[in-house]
């Protein structure tokens, strides 16, 4: 049986298998495509439209795709098993485009040329991936370089990544991980031109569980109760044994640094090294007043404390503020819409980079949300108006024709998300036993809180409007806190300080959590 | 009677102590308790639980009707005792181990005994040893599991597993749900009953159980 693949005018034949999803031999042959939900039949990202040989519609497909759809081949990848020869054409948008804030703006780069040894910072997020090229004499940011995390292919979030490397595909998703660094190290160097004898140490900051899959540690503990990491100190390994078969398959060319790597400590298995490094970047060691660190990814990973105790928790905000689980939902790519504005039961639209409207993407989710709710078309219990209720509201048109809308469960979707941020903070600053008042600052961090109309997110009650004026975008505050691991010496000792005075809150079954979460799904 | 459909009314609305207030009206009114279960408690879940699939209410909704109907349940109880009617059937319910998600779970059994069940809630992370004896120590009709993380999942097919093991199987209605859980994963793991949702795992559940006695006897 042959398999031919049509991605962007390029074909791939494969000699395909009876006895495994399709999405597992795209895998296989390296064609990349997204998959959420970890192949679990439920988000509908990994279709593919088979033009010739199209499988029989299983229960997946019929509940994802449309009649429509389903008549022109399209199938869902993790549940078709091709029988025969069959064609199949991708179409989905190429993440690889993905655009990933690593640094602030404020940070200006460098010449590389002029500098007498480097290091290398990398923030690897579940989503995306930054690498930084650091100059040694003033510990400045010379050059980033970004891409998605590979692994994505495998699930969407921590939870679809731990059953898949259960699931046997531990050693896949390490080399995922290895290929992504490698690569992104060469390209760095390369775009940079700076010389790799120079490179003296590399720090790596990222939540436990991309942590534990870098290493090939066992995930079997990690989504189960009482949630126990296998080892979440500070590891050391030297480049060239950490990327050994990345090195080995590259050869006579492959890149060999004599550096030392170093994975920096995490607090939990569900709070890591990327929030400890965030942490450590926003000072909470020398601070006098509490203030909050809020991760607004997948894990909605919160911090909040001073330089005497901080409390620690995270909270299943899920995939929407990435994009995922909606329906037109997709990553920062190019003709994602970013910003939204109704008037009048009419949507105008701005996309990233100018680009014709593709899908949406967080910011436009939220903003989506703000303003059907403003014009109130979306009442308090997040119900939609009785005319868009069974279509969907129409925000944008693409380049074929079809129509990009936001639907009453992506308003569910975002309920959801939103109201399990306000509950995590909410629950913290109670177990704090501080108020609004006492909170000096906010930290929103991550790609998606760096662009996020915080006027916006408050509008939807994802914030509380008390601390509205308090708040502010610091990026990637992970990536920034392996830097200063690296530039400033007594940044490890500031770490260890972070860690100690750290104490988990667990959420899911806290009963006040539970209260704030069922009461801030409403929109006010 | 225009007393009970105000308390469907009042349950829709969430509004427990407007509940309350009714269901002291209603008996004053000369309505029997299982009158009130039957034609004011019962139909206000259903009308949620419809309401719920046709996506004009979301979870705060639900849980929100749910306290209310809990509070109906509650005061009806004492008076439900002096006349006693056989439960429906006997469930012993649970968040497998692993996983310590509750608020699903809280909502089902809400749902179970708001429609007649005698329900045994064993909390979360509930290990599957202890699923087993404690259904066979209530003597269970069903056993309801909820998980709501991939990784805990597989915790549902150990009960399963384990029943067929001690040939148990035949003896109890294995009902899963959960977020993640679906109706494939369901059949797969060789389960009875798979809903959505809470509401519509109370109506199944009634069902389900109500065609084995017609079956046995």
């Amino acid at each position: 049986m042959e398999i031919k693949v049509i991605r962007e005018g390029k074909t791939i034949v494969f000699q395909g298998k009876e006895d495994e999803t399709l999405l597992d031999q795209l895998r296989e042959q390296g064609v990349y495509i997204s998959a959420a939900c970890g192949g679990g039949g439920r988000c509908g990202k990994c279709r593919v439209q088979m033009i010739q040989g199209a499988t029989e519609p299983g229960e997946e497909d019929v509940k994802c795709l449309g009649q429509e759809e389903l008549e022109a081949g399209w199938r869902l990848a993790c549940s078709a098993y091709p029988r025969e020869d069959c064609t199949l054409v991708i179409a989905s948008a190429d993440e690889s485009r993905f655009e990933v804030v690593a640094g602030s703006p404020e940070e200006e780069t460098r010449s590389a040329e002029t500098e007498s040894g480097y290091d290398i910072a990398i923030d690897i997020g579940t989503t995306t991936i930054a690498i930084e090229l650091v100059g040694r004499s003033r510990g400045q940011s010379l050059h980033t370089v970004t891409s998605i995390n590979h692994q994505r292919a495998y699930g969407a979030d921590v939870i679809s990544r731990i059953q898949a490397s259960n699931e046997g595909e531990k050693e896949a998703l390490q080399e995922s991980i290895c290929r992504d660094l490698y690569e992104g190290i060469c390209r760095l160097l390369a775009e940079s031109g700076a010389r790799p004898e120079l490179v003296g140490r590399i720090a790596i900051a990222g939540n436990t569980t991309m942590g534990h899959l870098l290493m090939g540690y066992s995930c079997e503990t990690l989504g189960v109760y009482p949630f126990t990491p296998v080892n979440i100190e500070t590891i050391t390994a030297a480049f060239e044994e950490m990327f050994a078969s990345q090195i080995k398959e590259h050869g006579e060319t492959a890149l060999k640094l004599n550096a030392q790597v170093t994975l920096l400590p995490g607090i939990t298995t569900y709070v890591g090294a990327d929030i400890s490094a965030g942490m450590l970047s926003c000072e909470f060691d020398r601070r006098e007043k509490p203030c909050l660190l809020i991760d607004l990814g997948t894990n909605g990973e919160m911090a909040l404390g001073s330089k005497d105790r901080i409390l620690v928790t995270s909270t299943a905000a899920g995939p929407a503020f990435e994009g995922g689980n909606i329906s037109w939902g997709m990553g920062s790519v190019p003709g994602a819409i970013c910003g939204v504005s109704v008037q009048n039961g009419n949507a105008q639209v701005e996309t990233i980079g100018n680009q014709p409207p593709v899908g949406l993407c967080g910011t436009g989710v939220i903003e989506t949300t703000y303003e059907l709710v403003k014009e109130e078309l979306v009442d308090e219990t997040g119900m939609l108006e009785e005319d868009y209720f069974e279509e969907g509201f129409p925000l944008a048109e693409t380049k074929k024709g079809e129509t990009i809308v936001f639907t009453q469960k992506d308003v569910r979707e975002i309920q959801l998300a939103k109201s399990a941020v306000r509950a995590g903070v909410e629950t913290l600053l109670l177990r704090f036993g501080v108020g609004y008042e006492d909170i000096s600052q906010v930290f929103l961090a991550g790609g998606f809180g760096y662009r996020v109309d915080l006027a916006k997110a408050v509008g939807i009650g994802m914030l509380p409007k008390e601390l509205e004026g308090k708040t502010t975008a610091v990026g990637n505050s992970s990536l920034r806190g392996a830097r200063l691991y690296l530039t400033q010496e007594d940044s490890p000792k500031r770490l260890q300080q972070i860690l100690a005075s750290s104490k988990e809150v667990e959420l899911s079954s806290d009963k006040d959590f539970n209260q704030f979460y069922t009461e801030y799904m409403f929109f006010e | 009677m225009e007393v009970l459909e105000e308390i469907i009314a009042a349950i829709e609305a969430g509004k427990g102590k407007r509940v309350k207030w009714l269901i002291m009206q209603a008996l004053e009114e000369g309505c029997t308790p299982w009158e009130i279960v039957d034609f004011g408690l019962i139909p206000a879940m259903e009308s949620v639980t419809r309401k719920y699939h046709d996506e004009q209410f979301f979870v705060p909704e639900v849980i929100l009707a749910s306290h209310a109907m809990s509070v109906g349940t509650r005061i009806l109880s004492e008076y439900l005792q002096e006349q006693p009617r056989e439960p429906v059937g006997t469930v012993v319910i649970g968040t497998v181990k692993g996983d310590l998600h509750n608020i699903g779970k809280n909502l089902v059994v809400m749902m179970l005994r708001g429609v007649g069940f005698l329900v045994y809630d064993l909390g979360y992370d509930v290990s599957a040893e202890t699923f087993l004896k404690k259904a066979i120590e209530y003597e269970a009709d069903i056993i309801c599991m909820s998980a709501m993380l991939t990784t805990t999942m597989p915790q549902m097919q150990k009960v399963v597993e384990r029943l067929v093991s001690r040939r148990l199987r035949d003896r109890f209605i294995v009902m899963v749900g959960g977020a993640p859980v679906t109706e494939g994963f369901a059949k797969s793991i060789g389960a009875d009953i798979y809903t959505k949702d809470a509401g519509m795992a109370a109506i199944e559940a009634k069902k389900a159980l109500e065609y084995r006695k017609e079956q046995s006897g």
